[in-house]
């Protein structure tokens, strides 16, 4: 810290003065000059276009040896990323009669094509209208039925949805009687 | 490229490119560099990269941080070209730049704060309040100057980032309070009032100095 013994005889410093002080502080030439190195060699880096996604991989990739067990390693990981959403349980519907003791794995293992496959997969859902007929939904996430523009929904937290759009003669419900001649059914399922 | 040109920035006043000519000469440019004559930029670096690392230098107190921002002021502002419609002065456009990279990273960084000073250069203005202090304190003059740059970095360390912003642009750098407020988007007036109480703060602190 300063010792102060003042000289009556000086004039006293102004803060602005002193503020002025740190225009002194600034780097040299030298500092100068590698700093516009550097700037330029970003500047080119920003001119360059980058190349697609999957160029940057193979050229990552390019003429590196890499263990036979870290690739398969890897592909395996990523596959298993890739299918695992897929993979999950899915049953949609609880069937009556000889569903009925199922469980929802036995409904979504069903062969591809039966009646009960074809019920779940809401392109085949026409199809598959007989099926759905005497169908109990005992647990749904949300039932929608519309009649025309009116729908009424009914959330209960879940996340999948199997649609199925039925005409009246295949399907028909008491308490949503149709007026325009086509119900829709939808259901969503976990 | 050549980034040899000379720094316009006049250190007495500290003022660059506020001046109508200085504004056509940068719009000039920026339309040149728009019309991908890129190299044209080079003379917009030259020009404004001191006073650019003076701001930033200040406000953070760290000079390898105000280099990185520097960079990063000019890089953004090479990137934006084509945007800028000459609306307001380069400058004022360039300097906002390089306050809201500072601002976001001094945000970022919270309160890990590192020093590390620039060399004092020895100029007129500096050997003046050198001098004079000599005069007052009988301290060898070496001490004196590395005394005085840690205090004063302190002291401006102690503001408020938007006080010290102030304080910066108007006493270091020498602008006109109109040209801070555009600069920080805020009135004429509210940058006279942050300055006036930058500067009571810095009064207080400095206070062995002006005493």
């Amino acid at each position: 810290m300063l010792n102060h013994k003042k000289d009556p005889t000086k004039k006293d410093l102004q803060l602005e003065e002193l503020l002025r002080f740190k225009r002194a502080e600034r780097p040299d030439e030298a500092y100068w000059n590698r700093f516009d190195r550097e700037l330029h060699q970003r500047m080119l880096q920003t001119l360059v276009k980058k190349d697609p996604f999957h160029r940057q991989v193979l050229r990552a990739f390019a003429g590196k040896r890499f263990p036979v067990g870290l690739l398969t390693a890897a592909t395996a990981a990523v596959a298993l990323v890739a299918i695992g959403p897929f993979s999950q349980p899915q049953p949609s519907i609880y069937m009556e009669g000889s569903l009925a003791a199922s469980t929802p794995q036995s409904a979504v293992s069903a062969p591809l094509g039966s009646a009960d496959a074809d019920a779940m997969n809401p392109t085949n859902a026409a199809n598959a209208a007989n099926v759905v007929e005497g169908v109990e939904f005992v647990d749904y996430t949300i039932e929608s039925i519309g009649v025309g523009e009116e729908t009424f929904q009914q959330d209960f937290g879940m996340d999948r949805m199997v649609a199925a759009e039925l005409s009246q003669a295949d399907y028909s419900f008491q308490e949503a009687a149709p007026r325009s001649g086509r119900t829709m059914l939808a259901s969503l399922t976990f | 490229m050549d980034l040899t040109g000379t720094a316009t920035k006049d250190f007495a006043t500290g003022k660059t490119g506020t001046s109508p000519t200085e504004r056509d000469a940068d719009w000039a440019i920026v339309q040149e560099v728009q019309e991908g004559r890129v190299g044209a930029f080079d003379q917009l670096v030259s020009k404004y990269r001191e006073s650019i690392f003076s701001i930033i230098y200040n406000i953070t107190g760290n000079r390898e941080d105000a280099s990185d921002l520097t960079q990063d002021t000019f890089i953004k502002a090479f990137r934006a070209i084509g945007r800028f419609k000459g609306k307001s002065a380069f400058f004022t456009w360039i300097y906002r730049i390089a306050l809201n990279s500072t601002m976001t990273f001094l945000k970022k960084q919270g309160r890990r704060r590192f020093i590390n000073y620039e060399t004092v250069q020895e100029t007129a203005s500096s050997s003046e309040v050198v001098e004079k202090l000599t005069a007052k304190v009988r301290t060898e003059k070496g001490v004196l100057v590395r005394e005085l740059q840690e205090r004063l970095n302190e002291s401006l360390q102690k503001l408020s980032p938007k006080h010290r912003t102030v304080v910066i642009l108007h006493e270091i750098e020498g602008l006109e309070h109109a040209a801070i407020a555009e600069i920080t988007k805020t009135s004429v007036g509210t940058v006279r009032s942050r300055l006036h109480y930058a500067k009571q703060q810095l009064q207080a602190f400095l206070k062995d100095y002006l005493d």
